[in-house]
């Protein structure tokens, strides 16, 4: 196959003279060409040529990809780091997870905050998409798993502010990401995988601070909103129109 | 870099007139020398690739969507070069980039078509071949071979569109498509396959 299309050196001829699946690849190979289209756009220029003199006069010097990427990064950050301060000074101290247990999480939900919608926007590294939702969907899990267990004596139902806090503080940076995502073309593990990534600042805010470590509650109210966000804003983009194709 | 002012690209006449030919100074610089200057401000050097490339862009997207809508999502592929620049990684080769906005131009064109609206290859029904789009054979063998390749999967169909008829490398196949090159060897070889096997005969014949 590697040498399909080109001249074959002596070696080779000679395996094809006795490989019949040689004989036909090449044969259908050879046959294709006879029936090829040579299509003229020049017809296209004018046009093409106005929307893009447009195109630049609006925007002449090109930003590259990880300009936006790093904003997005600042801005989970941000959101991040403002919803845990508000946390804070609302009194909210009271996530009862052991030290060694809780900071190295949330060291891996800051990671995907941060360091995710560079992976996941950067233009050749479509390999590790797989990877980066993996490793948010394990985080998520790693949350419910690595919860104290113990909590309040109230009833479940009272993690409504969870649910809230964790929709809400999700919604600008899936927005901005969703704005980014439609600038190339749509691929679904980047889309699923940004926005995790986005939808992840809740998750940080509410883990350092929610005082009720239950697994149900844990995962009704923290990682489920952010399960569903991740998938809705999946859905979103998949529906919005591309502003360009680029991979 | 360059000056980030863009120089105008409103249709020359002369560039009009000479459709296809290329400025002297422009023959020996390779793409990426060109998207480079382009990505520094250059206008001239896109109006360079497209005049390089459209064709045979057209003529990959006829093959994967049908003539009736091919021109639209070529307009649209060197509109994404545009408006993506700043998303061409620049130690990259620039014709599998390109490729890989024209296969996204033509798989968003069919993820937005209602089935309804779709051959089962995802192609406008009688789509008519346009004035201007030279046939090199004679139109039955077109029809034949056109609608053999219409029967194949996806990946199969666009790794045998890009290889035979664009004349891309294995390795440029595997860079526009972003999967390894093996992955497209063995697509390739299965779509020879299964077209030797819809099109026997078709040769013999002729």
């Amino acid at each position: 196959m590697s040498r399909l299309g080109e001249p074959l050196d002596s070696t080779l001829a000679e395996h094809v003279k006795g490989c019949l699946s040689c004989q036909e690849t090449l044969s259908t190979h050879e046959g294709l060409g006879k029936a090829g289209v040579a299509a003229s756009a020049s017809a296209l220029w004018p046009a093409v040529a106005k929307r893009a003199s447009a195109e630049l006069a609006r925007k002449p010097k090109a930003s590259r990809w990880w300009f936006s990427a790093l904003a997005l990064s600042a801005l989970n950050v941000l959101v991040a780091g403002l919803a845990s301060f508000s946390f804070h000074r609302l009194g909210l101290n009271g996530n009862p997870t052991p030290t060694p247990v809780r900071w190295p999480l949330a060291g891996v939900l800051l990671g995907l905050l941060f360091a995710g919608p560079l992976f996941a926007l950067a233009p050749r590294r479509r390999s590790s998409l797989l990877a980066l939702v993996l490793i948010a969907l394990s985080a998520g899990a790693g949350v419910v798993w690595l919860g104290s267990g113990t909590g309040p004596s109230e009833p479940l139902s009272t993690g409504m502010g969870c649910l809230i806090s964790e929709v809400g503080l999700s919604l600008l940076p899936v927005g901005f990401g969703l704005w980014i995502l439609s600038g190339s073309a749509f691929h679904p593990l980047r889309a699923l995988s940004l926005s995790l990534c986005c939808a992840t600042a809740g998750l940080l805010a509410l883990d350092l601070h929610c005082p009720d470590g239950r697994a149900a509650h844990l995962f009704l109210f923290h990682v489920g909103p952010w399960i569903l966000v991740g998938a809705l804003a999946f859905l979103l983009r998949a529906r919005l129109p591309s502003r360009t194709f680029a991979p | 870099m360059g000056s980030a002012r863009p120089q105008s690209l409103k249709p020359d006449p002369a560039s009009v007139r000479n459709q296809g030919e290329e400025p002297l100074d422009a023959r020996d610089e390779s793409d990426e020398t060109l998207m480079l200057r382009f990505c520094d401000g250059d206008s001239r050097a896109f109006e360079q690739l497209f005049q390089r490339h459209a064709g045979a862009i057209q003529g990959y997207l006829v093959r994967l969507v049908g003539a009736t809508v091919a021109p639209d999502l070529t307009q649209a592929s060197f509109l994404s070069v545009v408006r993506a620049r700043g998303r061409f990684d620049r130690s990259a080769r620039f014709k599998p980039w390109l490729y890989a906005i024209a296969t996204n131009a033509a798989r968003d064109f069919r993820r937005r078509r209602r089935p309804d609206e779709l051959t089962s290859s995802g192609e406008l029904p009688d789509a008519p071949v346009r004035p201007g789009q030279e046939t090199q054979a004679d139109e039955r063998m077109q029809a034949r071979v056109h609608s053999a390749i219409e029967q194949l999967p996806e990946n199969q169909r666009v790794a045998v569109i890009m290889h035979r008829f664009q004349e891309l490398s294995f390795a440029e196949i595997a860079e526009a498509l972003g999967v390894s090159e093996s992955a497209v060897k063995v697509r390739a070889h299965r779509g020879y396959k299964r077209l030797r096997e819809l099109l026997r005969g078709l040769w013999e014949s002729q």
